[in-house]
């Protein structure tokens, strides 16, 4: 920032010497003097460092505004990992993304645009101006006069941009969120023939975000045209007063010629502080987002990290009085269940749909907040988050990252073998469906899942979990949209997956709940039948 | 270029706004430059016609008229432009529902957003930036040079040699330095925007796998490579509007210079040449914004070529020119169908016949893989088979339209796709004209009243995301009763009852029992308890129809219908 100021000003130092010299050329022109090739040369070399120097600033500025940017995208990111999955899921992650990308971009303009401009523009007319008032004190006196309507006119267009700038970037939010949705359910939309509502539906939402951003840029452009015309109002006035004075001959010809010279000069941060009042206006319309995740994230405590359990053997695993009400509804989805499970165990979770398994498993996996009880690994109490290291889990819905098929496999363990990854799709019986694959381990795969089947993208989640080689497992309905010849072969993976680990399911399968060493029936959110001793039932 | 020829003529329909722009534009540099030339005098001159009085008037009626000048210009040129935008953005949404979902197979939602979205807008520059100020250019050129001819020719000529420079070279310098980095920064950006989509859709998988520090140093690689490109392009803009500001200032001197020498040998005066001058300084001033507008030009083909890459693409399959009506009644009927998807290197389906007739209802079972959902799209003619011919009542679905096609099948898919919305919302693409009770009654069939009841807002309570504030079970029956309420005379069933404990399962199956009553249904499922909803399963074998027999008799001691 300083580096851009610097070179700006130094920029606006040269216009002064600039001017002197073309003045000094057309004074000697109108005196009939002649040329003065020095005068000539000097004029032409300052042309040239006031250009470069005013480029150096520039990029200088950009620079500056991309490390800002990037920098606050990093902490939005931050944020949102601290906020977890249950935040999100309350949010259209269209919305989310917009906040992330175009609304952090925001930053960048202000940082490399406005905020410097903003500086240069009391800076280099103060000392402008200043040179002025020592040549010709009444035409400096008249800059004063304009000088002074600058705040006031930007303060009575500028009163109301915050709000309308706010109600842009809601806008530009709302839309990126509505787009993704529907983009990734064209198929949906296509089927039940909803496309033409679906098309007035955009049209009045790219409309209504077009109206907003009209309303922010009205402002900006009345801010911009109301400095040009006192620019160009306070040069023209200048040049009368002074060709009406120069009769009387009280300044030099070249004097005279310099101070005319100079306002526009005066003016030029002004102007550009007003072409670039509406990356001000963006910028406060952004912060909004931006500042209610990072505000957000400010009340998340971050878990201690530090030593926890042996990774290496099997835990023992309690939860006491777990109790979670769904955000709003006042719907309790887990209430007060409390059971353990032995080193090595597995625990099937049964219940029908809604009954509060996923919730417990989301609980234990770190991603809801706003429960309370308590969750002991080996007789400790710990935050789930905590328990992260040690821990496995495949959820219902796996996330099909863009990258190769290994990297997704990879994801728990960065430095699992291709032999692993092998031994993993052996195990859910997708070994042959990856061989078949054009480019096998390395073949693209992803966003959500696109390219992979719902059982197939089920399947890699659940091999993810068998590379991670952790001793805690939790798995989400394993088995779910599997057909049965599939579905024989996860047991089997959950077989190998066994030995060694404690293992909590939840599942509607019968052949999984045999697999298991006992189950817990949840009703409405509690334990119907606690502690149900036989797997058969 | 022919890229962005197509995108002027889509402008068409703005014609009001886009000319309105050019004419406030050309108009207010107009008054600039009649501005400045009358300073230029007077300062050089010492008086105008009239006196200094009437001069300081008129001087300052100008400067106001260029004021309000480029206010409304700024105004219309910005209103084509977000007018303009927001059509593109219909009209690319309109080209995209076509290729779902055969054609869209390789694009990641999160890409398609960013084509919808910030390539779209970095098409702003293409009327604002560059037609509007290089038309202005090309007719205030004439003008300029009868003015700057009034001193000499050879200052015309010479004044505007270097305006042609620095609208035509050096924009043309910058348009070909920074078209590489432009390029490189759309591409980055629609990197970033799938990143982060991964980041912020899959952030369960991440934590739980530990690898969300990673994902969000990857996030900041491809914003390093960004922010690269970007200063690529801000060095070239800033150059290339460096080159062109110290022209505009050199040539000033010049035309002062030449200026002097011509009055020396007597060939004009010194108010012309103060004229001149201050011509030419206006001029430059109008030409200024095009090297950085063209210096954006190669970000702007690159976005133009990434939305017609998807606007231009070739649907799978097209309305046929000649509809025929809908036939009367819906037999179903596949025969000799074979199937390769585009690149696979064997067929998916191969010989298949299978006649579902009028109020039929059949099982489909087989193996994952075995070609099952690939013969469904095929029904739903996302593609059409490579060989063979599906038919609806006898006639070819290639010569029936698309959407009167849909409109026949209630298709209850393997994934259950909630949109972000409330359930109202979400019953209501089914139709638009549903009342309250009406869904209410659908929801309550398909197994939904205590869900319903304990919903904190009813109908209108917010689902999230993809469903994600329900469970999968609930998320399935709220896509069955979405196919219900569209009420179509043909089913498709895709594993219906995924999903779902055994309990719910067989209370889903005796709620559809009465719903599939009567109508043309194919059920793909494995689970025995689904498949007793059809008179009759076929079974299906890596591509291949294996045996056909009655459904195995119900674990849940419902008899089956009989074949």
């Amino acid at each position: 920032m300083a580096l851009t100021l610097g070179l700006g000003y130094a920029s606006g130092l040269v216009a002064v010497a600039q001017a002197w010299m073309i003045a000094g050329l057309i004074a000697a022109l109108i005196a009939g003097d002649g040329l003065d090739a020095a005068l000539i040369w000097m004029a032409a070399i300052a042309v040239l460092v006031r250009v470069a120097l005013g480029a150096a600033s520039d990029v200088a500025g950009v620079r500056t505004g991309q490390k800002v940017t990037a920098a606050v995208r990093a902490d939005v990111l931050a944020a949102l990992s601290a906020l977890g999955p249950s935040w999100l899921t309350e949010r259209r992650s269209g919305e989310v993304v917009s906040t992330v990308i175009e609304q952090t971009d925001a930053v960048e303009g202000f940082v490399s645009r406005y905020l410097p401009a903003q500086k240069l523009s009391s800076a280099i007319p103060l000392t402008l101006l200043a040179v002025v008032l020592l040549l010709d004190w009444r035409t400096g006196l008249i800059l004063v006069g304009f000088g002074i309507a600058v705040p006031v006119a930007m303060g009575v267009v500028g009163w109301r941009t915050a709000a309308r700038a706010r109600g842009q970037m809601t806008a530009m939010r709302r839309m990126s969120g509505y787009f993704l949705d529907r983009l990734q359910n064209l198929t949906t939309l296509k089927l039940f023939g909803a496309e033409g509502r679906e098309r007035a539906e955009m049209r009045q939402v790219s409309d209504d975000f077009r109206e907003r951003t009209m309303s922010v840029l009205r402002l900006a452009f009345l801010s911009s045209t109301t400095l040009e015309l006192l620019a160009g109002l306070a040069i023209a006035t200048v040049a009368v007063t002074l060709i009406a004075g120069s009769t009387t001959g009280d300044t030099g010809e070249r004097g005279l010629i310099f101070v005319i010279l100079l306002v526009p000069e005066l003016f030029l941060p002004l102007r550009r502080l007003g072409q670039f009042y509406h990356d001000k206006a963006a910028a406060v319309g952004a912060a909004e987002a931006i500042l209610e995740i990072l505000d957000a994230a400010e009340s998340v405590v971050p878990p201690e990290s530090g030593p926890i359990v042996a990774a290496d053997e099997a835990p023992a695993l309690s939860v006491e009085d777990l109790f979670l009400a769904y955000e709003g509804g006042g719907r309790v989805a887990v209430d007060t269940v409390s059971f353990s499970v032995a080193p090595g165990e597995m625990v099937a979770l049964v219940g029908e749909s809604g009954s509060g398994k996923s919730s417990i498993l989301d609980i234990l996996a770190g991603f809801r907040v706003g429960w309370s009880g308590q969750v002991r690994i080996e007789g400790r109490a710990f935050d789930p988050a905590q328990v992260r290291p040690i821990s496995a889990r495949a959820g219902q819905a796996p996330r099909i990252l863009a990258g190769t098929l290994a990297e997704n496999l990879r994801l728990g363990r960065p430095e699992a073998t291709e032999a692993d990854l092998w031994h993993a799709l052996e195990a859910v019986r997708l070994a042959e469906f990856a061989r078949g694959l054009p480019e096998q381990l390395d073949t693209q795969v992803g966003d959500g899942g696109r390219g992979l089947s719902g059982g197939e993208a089920r399947r890699v989640g659940l091999a993810r979990a068998i590379v991670r080689d952790a001793k805690l497992v939790l798995l989400d309905e394993p088995t779910s949209n599997l057909d049965s010849r599939s579905e024989a072969g996860v047991l089997a993976g959950i077989d190998a997956l066994r030995p060694g680990r404690t293992v909590i399911i939840a599942t509607h399968s019968r052949a999984v709940m045999d697999r298991a060493d006992r189950i817990i029936t949840l009703h409405q959110g509690r334990i119907a039948a606690p502690d149900t001793g036989a797997a058969d039932a | 270029m022919r890229d962005l020829w197509r995108f002027l003529t889509l402008m068409r329909p703005r014609i009001g706004w886009v000319l309105t722009g050019i004419l406030t534009s050309l108009l207010t540099t107009a008054t600039g430059i009649v501005l400045l030339g009358m300073v230029g005098g007077l300062v050089v001159g010492g008086t105008l016609v009239g006196g200094a009085a009437i001069a300081g008037l008129v001087l300052r009626g100008l400067a106001v008229l260029r004021g309000g000048g480029r206010y409304a210009e700024k105004l219309s040129t910005h209103q084509a432009t977000f007018r303009v935008i927001a059509d593109l953005r219909v009209w690319f949404f309109d080209r995209a529902i076509p290729l779902a979902p055969a054609k869209l197979g390789g694009v990641r939602a999160g890409d398609l957003l960013s084509r919808m979205v910030s390539d779209i807008d970095a098409l702003d520059g293409l009327y604002q930036q560059i037609l509007v100020p290089t038309t202005v250019a090309l007719v205030l050129a004439i003008p300029v040079g009868l003015i700057l001819a009034d001193v000499a020719p050879y200052v015309a000529w010479l004044a505007l040699g270097a305006l042609v420079i620095a609208a035509i070279v050096i924009p043309a310098i910058a348009e070909a330095c920074g078209r590489s980095a432009g390029r490189e920064q759309l591409g980055r950006t629609a990197e970033l925007r799938t990143a982060t989509v991964d980041q912020i859709q899959g952030l369960a998988d991440l934590l739980a796998n530990q690898a969300e520090d990673r994902h969000r140093a990857k996030i900041g690689t491809i914003e390093r490579a960004r922010e690269m490109a970007g200063l690529r392009a801000a060095v070239v803009a800033a150059v290339s509007a460096a080159g062109s500001q110290a022209l505009g200032q050199g040539t000033v001197v010049l035309v002062v210079v030449l200026g002097a020498l011509a009055i020396q040998a007597g060939q004009t005066d010194l108010q012309s040449v103060g004229i001149a001058a201050f011509v030419v300084l206006a001029a430059f001033e109008a030409v200024a914004p095009l090297p950085f507008a063209y210096q954006m030009l190669g970000r702007t083909r690159a976005a133009a070529r990434r939305i017609l890459q998807i606007a231009d693409a070739d649907p799978a399959v097209v309305d046929p020119a000649n509809k025929q009506p809908m036939p009367s009644t819906t037999t179903l009927e596949l025969s000799g169908i074979g199937f390769r998807y585009p690149g696979a290197d064997r067929p998916v389906l191969d010989r298949i016949d299978l006649t579902i007739k009028s109020g039929e209802r059949v099982a489909l079972v087989g193996p994952s893989g075995s070609g099952k959902s690939t013969l469904l799209s095929l029904i739903l003619r996302f593609h059409d088979p490579d060989s063979g011919t599906v038919t609806l009542g006898g006639v070819d679905l290639r010569a029936l339209s698309l959407a009167d096609l849909h409109g026949r099948i209630g298709m209850l898919a393997q994934t259950s796709p909630i949109l972000a919305g409330t359930l109202r919302a979400n019953l209501a693409i089914a139709d638009p004209e549903a009342s309250d009770a009406r869904m209410r009654e659908v929801l309550i069939a398909c197994g939904l009243k205590r869900f319903l009841d304990g919903l904190p807002s009813g109908l209108d309570t917010w689902l999230g995301e993809t469903g994600a504030r329900v469970s999968g079970g609930q998320a399935r029956r709220i896509a069955l009763a979405r196919v219900m309420l569209k009420d179509a005379p043909i089913l498709l069933l895709d594993e219906p009852t995924e999903g779902l404990d055994a309990d719910t399962e067989r209370a889903l199956i005796e709620t559809l029992r009465p719903l599939v009553e009567g109508r043309t249904v194919l059920i793909i499922s494995h689970r025995p308890a689904a498949a007793t909803l059809a008179q009759r399963v076929v079974r299906m074998e890596a591509g291949r129809l294996a045996a056909s027999s009655a459904p195995d008799s119900d674990p849940a001691g419902t008899p089956g219908s009989p074949a």
